[in-house]
């Protein structure tokens, strides 16, 4: 490494650097094939179990197109019944070439979580998914996968904010009230379905008190979504309900997690090395003990965040909210295998990379991580 | 380890654990709800949970009705369920007669009526009339049959929903309402309460459901004509009570019958528990063993098991589980077995490390020199050590199994089930819009139980925890 | 002449749920500039506590309950027991007094650099900006023996004598007139704590620090003491020069300890002192040490000996003395 001039500013851009150069070292690379392994396999079994169904409904979309073409007047002119059917067949064959459903069985399956892994999730029947009524798959996730993005982050935005403040007062008053609190706040958490709490919700919100509309996709149709101002107004009332019932079954969890590690980090000689310097006591706890407190308190809660995912979708279901848990809930009951397939993916996809991201903030966050250039010095 | 060894553990663990109030009252509600599973054929009658999905077996019950307990708490009195079995049959003119009186002293009025007949086989068909004589002296003719009766079979008339009856109750209700409200319910004869009329004053209003309740004495007469004196075998009129039962009822689905919330909730309590259990023991054993051996062999067998175990960790759970549900269309105990084999990887990690820390320490060491084999080794240095994490872990698995499934099966809704679970029940709710309906008696029921299911568990798991981590000990 | 540190009738308690712990029970001493008293005594007897409480940084469910330490300021003293916490925080922490720990394995946080965490104290109690204090850290640095570039290292990075280096480097940042040294060299391998050890006499030399060392182990406390006090069970029962309490000890359990000491030149028989140290919510009723006293009376099982002086700056708490 070259040497340069020492200040405090470039020994922070620094670390960033050898970040980025040991995350592209072994650990994250490892992270990262683990990953791609695991989507593999999970696409390979699903496409497994669909295959039968897919190719059917392959079959089907090939009929249909082979009887588009057969309706043209010009391709038939002149013919008479053996040679249409003939021209028929033909065609027919000359499709399922093209898709390759001829080959053999494994190879099919092969290719089909080639495409899926390329990203092209095929389409399905029911144009009714899209807004825009396209029947692409790809283009109704990615319709509903944003919606899921904004409920979901925002909520876990707020639950970290509370959950943090929250666990780190408890640990500082460890025994008291506020610690009470936050251990019945976090079982609460554990056992409360969220979608359960959702209906409730609704049932109290919407039916008896009339605050919010028991739907976000009427609540959004009702409002006014061609100014800024009603669009606005508009999402705030949909996001409402769904937002405070993630955020009640959520921060709990999160509060006592930060508790439980800040109170270990507390103990630490450390702390009391901050203190026996002089170090005013809120820096010494925002400061020294959070900061170090938070690798573990990343992990963990990524962890939890992931499980809390699936009690998310099915509650945007009970929302009606319009992102993929509610596209889950269409998709199950009206038997879409290509929507659902390609849910799993995406799914997968955002579950297995976000595990290497937390890996990757681990690294950031916790020097002793970083295995790597300094240490050879 | 010896027995009596074992025994002062215990003694000590005891003593450890009532220093925690909050996992005695796990342990309370832990024998509560076992008794309740254990007991549910004493407490709900198992013919009633075999019929669940049948939908004559509930023929009888009105549908999605609060519990009867509402009438404690509310000014406004709703009709209670009323069954009258075979009554008085006299023969008169040609005619069997079959009175039946019901003291009407609510505010609400039942939700339905229905009336069964089986007489046997009638020399001559017959047309079934049924009049009511009511407290404000009118005297109706509420039903008259369009399909004659031969006999032989059970006839069922369904008051509320029988044309016959709604016509003519409809007809004797324009009588006394306004010609506004005959226009206004133009086209919507099918939306109006016709029990709601019968049981109301005859004013304006009726026709609408505005008017007052009309409270006293009720006389049904049930005439069934009839040559020869045929015996009349089964009758039974059924006044469906606007509240029902402990629990209230639900609905089956997309119809107007009704099943008692009661049984439901009571024998979903033994789907509750065993699903938890055998999910959180079967799991955690398999994968504190899996940790105990992949940490004990070392090496590169080590090495191989635990990225088995990260790779099937990585897998999200509920994608995996919808799309295997969606196609087996799995039985409860599928879903067990897909549960289990994701949920294993949980205490590898921990576990792994546990004994990877045991194993360095002198006494095993000293074990080995004095020649004890590995499997030993394993069962009286490691195992100890480990089991009183393994109940905490078991204890902490089971809110969450129970959790998943209620969710799977929420998505999945209760088609074909014929055991519901708790998260059936909830499904049903919300296919049946009781949220925006305001069946609150559906809604909370299931959820409550599920949660305080969780709870228990995770209080004694808490407990547990706090008892093992020594950081948290105060 | 007034002392630069002085200790009057200190008492600690810990308030836990099991019982009063006397941690530190009526404890007092003096320091002069430029002395260092080594503080002796077996595991839990009060020595670390003692100096957590100097500093005020006696955690919870500690509380000093009685007593004064009197620090010299300018011409008079302040009293630390009676200043307000912020008070201390500001004036007193590290400023005056500083404190190496024991096994700086853990007394540096992992996640900060080893520059910055040096620089955190010194912006703290200064003026100096960022930049001043960096420079300033990589000449304390220096001072140690160590390179100036660590200071871009994390802790998980240097050796445990390293480490402790840079915590030395650290306390004297601020040229404290007190450096409280807690078992410093206790988890270090014996090569490395030699050389601690020789790193402490030389800055104590060369910056004529006053200093506070506590160990319990007597070989290193006879390397760099000038005065000794032997604690037991939460008092003081011994205080002398370090040449006089060493070669002629008056306490029995100072006897003990010296005894218990395996030596090179003379290889008499070890003999320990039999028993444990007693618990300090219900101590032995009289001199705390009489249980395991091979010269007890019965005066010792009732009565706590007071502190008398047999000499100049010679003190014992034994029945066995009289004042004089």
């Amino acid at each position: 490494m070259a040497s340069y001039k020492i200040s405090p500013q470039n020994a922070f851009k620094r670390n960033f650097l050898e970040v980025l150069w040991v995350a592209t070292a072994r650990y994250i690379l490892f992270r990262a094939i683990n990953a791609f392994i695991v989507l593999f396999i999970v696409m390979l079994i699903s496409s497994i179990l669909f295959n039968a169904q897919m190719e059917q409904q392959k079959y089907a979309e090939i009929r249909e197109t082979v009887a588009a073409m057969m309706r043209n007047p010009e391709l038939v002119s002149g013919l008479n019944r053996t040679e249409i059917k003939q021209l028929e067949q033909q065609l027919t064959n000359e499709l399922i070439e093209q898709y390759g459903l001829n080959k053999p069985y494994w190879i099919r399956v092969f290719y089909r979580v080639k495409d899926i892994m390329l990203l092209d999730l095929g389409h399905t029947q029911n144009p009714g998914l899209s807004q825009t009524g396209s029947t692409k798959v790809s283009d109704i996730i990615m319709e509903a996968l944003p919606r899921t993005i904004i409920l979901f982050t925002t909520g876990q935005i707020i639950i970290i904010l509370i959950g943090l403040f929250l666990g780190l007062k408890a640990a500082q008053k460890a025994g008291s009230l506020i610690d009470r609190i936050v251990g019945f706040a976090s079982m609460i958490s554990y056992s409360l379905p969220m979608w359960w709490l959702g209906m409730i919700m609704i049932l109290i919100f919407s039916y008896k008190l009339h605050w919010f509309p028991s739907s976000s996709l009427s609540a959004l149709a009702r409002g006014d979504l061609s100014t800024p101002l009603g669009a606005l107004k508009a999402y705030a009332t949909a996001i409402t309900l769904p937002l405070i019932t993630l955020v009640i079954v959520g921060f709990g969890g999160w509060a006592y997690i930060t508790m439980n590690i800040v109170l270990a980090t507390l103990q630490e000689d450390f702390v009391m090395a901050a203190r026996a310097k002089g170090i005013p006591e809120r820096k010494v706890i925002y400061g020294h003990v959070l900061r170090a407190s938070s690798p573990p308190i990343v992990t963990m809660s990524i962890i939890s965040l992931l499980n809390s995912l699936s009690g998310a979708m099915i509650s945007e279901a009970v929302f009606t909210w319009p992102g993929m848990g509610r596209l889950y809930y269409i998709a199950l009951q009206q038997g879409d295998v290509p929507v659902l397939l390609g849910l799993t993916f995406v799914t997968t996809f955002l579950y297995v990379f976000s595990m290497v991201l937390v890996d990757l903030i681990y690294g950031l966050l916790d020097p002793r991580v970083r295995v790597g250039v300094s240490s050879s010095t | 380890m010896r027995l009596d060894e074992l025994k002062t553990r215990i003694k000590l663990f005891m003593n450890e654990f009532r220093r925690y109030k909050i996992g005695i009252v796990g342990l309370v509600l832990l024998v509560i709800f076992s008794g309740i599973a254990i007991f549910a054929p004493l407490i709900a009658p198992y013919e009633d949970y075999k019929h669940w999905n049948d939908q004559t077996y509930w023929e009888e019950l009105p549908p999605a009705v609060p519990p009867a307990w509402v009438n404690y708490f509310s000014k406004k009195k709703a009709a209670v369920q009323y069954e009258v079995e075979n009554p008085p049959v006299e023969y008169v003119e040609n005619a069997h007669i079959v009175t039946v009186e019901y003291d009407f002293n609510y505010d609400i009025p039942p939700k339905d009526i229905l009336v069964k007949i089986q007489t046997q086989p009638l020399a001559k068909p017959a047309k079934i009339t049924i009049e009511v004589t009511r407290p404000d002296g009118l005297t109706i003719l509420i039903y008259s049959s369009y399909d004659l009766y031969y006999g032989g079979q059970m006839f069922k008339i369904f008051l509320g929903g029988d044309m016959s009856s709604r016509n003519l109750l409809i007809e004797f209700a324009k009588q006394y309402d306004t010609e506004e409200n005959i226009a206004s319910i133009e086209g919507r004869e099918v939306t109006i309460d016709v029990i709601k009329i019968l049981f109301s004053k005859a004013e304006p209003g009726i026709l609408v459901g505005t008017a007052p309740p009309l409270k006293g004495k009720y006389i049904f007469k049930i005439k069934i004509p009839s040559l020869v004196y045929e015996e009349v075998e089964y009758l039974k009129v059924v006044f469906k009570g606007a509240v029902y039962g402990l629990l209230g009822t639900a609905t089956l689905k997309r119809t107007a019958v009704g099943r008692d919330l009661f049984v439901g909730i009571v024998w979903g309590t033994r789907l509750a528990l065993l699903i938890g259990l055998s999910v959180a023991v079967i799991s955690t054993v398999v994968g504190v063993l899996y940790g105990v051996v992949s940490a004990y062999l070392g090496g590169w067998v080590d090495e191989v098991m635990q990225r088995i175990q990260e790779i099937v960790a990585s897998i999200p759970l509920l994608p995996i589980l919808l799309l295997l549900s969606f196609l087996f269309k799995p039985t409860v105990w599928h879903l067990v077995t897909l549960m289990v084999i994701f949920y294993w990887t949980g205490p590898v990690k921990t576990v792994r490390s546990m004994a990877l820390q045991i194993k360095e320490q002198p006494y095993v060491e000293a074990a080995r020199a004095l020649g004890a084999s590995n499997w030993r080794i394993i069962v009286r240095y490691v195992m100890p050590q480990i089991i009183p994490y393994m109940f905490a872990s078991i204890a902490l698995g089971v809110p969450s199994a129970i959790l998943t499934e209620a969710g799977v099966s929420f998505l999945l809704g209760a088609e074909t089930a014929t055991e519901p679970t708790w998260g059936m029940i909830l499904s049903d709710a919300y296919l049946a819009g009781a949220t925006i309906s305001g069946y609150w008696w559906w809604i909370l029921t299931p959820g409550i139980l599920l949660t305080l299911t969780g709870l228990t568990f995770v209080f004694i798991g808490y407990a547990l925890d706090r008892i093992l981590s020594p950081t948290l000990k105060k | 002449m007034l002392s630069l540190l002085e200790v009057k009738n200190l008492k600690t308690y810990f308030y836990t749920y099991r019982g009063v712990v006397k941690a530190v029970d009526d404890v007092s001493f003096e320091l002069e500039k430029g002395e260092v008293l080594g503080l002796v005594g077996e595991s839990g007897c009060g020595k670390s506590t003692t100096a957590y409480s100097i500093i005020k940084l006696v955690p919870p469910p500690g509380k000093i309950v009685d007593g004064h330490i009197l620090l010299s300021n300018g011409d008079g003293t302040i009293d630390i027991v009676k200043l307000k916490d912020s008070e201390v925080r500001r004036k007193i922490r590290w400023k005056r007094i500083s404190m190496i720990f024991q096994g700086a394995m853990n007394a540096l946080n992992p996640v900060y650099t080893v520059g910055r965490q040096i620089t955190e104290a010194i912006v703290e109690h200064s003026d100096m900006s960022k930049e001043e204090a960096l420079e300033r850290a990589k000449e304390l640095l220096e001072l140690v023996g160590l390179e100036p570039d660590m200071v871009k290292r994390y802790p998980h990075e240097l050796s445990g004598g390293q480490k402790q280096r840079v915590f030395i480097a650290m306390a004297l940042a601020l040229n404290p007139d007190i450096v409280i040294c807690d078992e410093p060299t206790t988890a270090l391998d014996v090569v490395v704590q030699a050389q601690i050890i020789n790193l402490l006499k030389r800055l104590q030399h060369e910056l004529k620090m006053s200093m506070i060392f506590i160990t319990h182990d007597l070989s290193v406390i006879s390397a760099i003491a000038d005065k000794v006090a032997v604690m037991y069970a939460g008092k003081i029962v011994e205080r002398g020069s370090l040449k006089e309490v060493f070669s002629e000890p008056y306490h029995p359990y100072t006897q003990g300890l010296l005894k218990s000491v395996p030596k090179i030149k003379n290889p008499e028989k070890i003999i320990w002192i039999p028993g444990l140290p007693p618990d300090l919510i219900n101590p032995p009723k009289g001199c705390r040490f009489h249980p395991r006293c091979s010269r007890a009376m019965d005066i010792c099982r009732e009565k706590e000996p007071p502190t008398v002086s047999i000499g100049k700056n010679r003190y014992v708490a034994c029945w066995l003395y009289k004042e004089g």
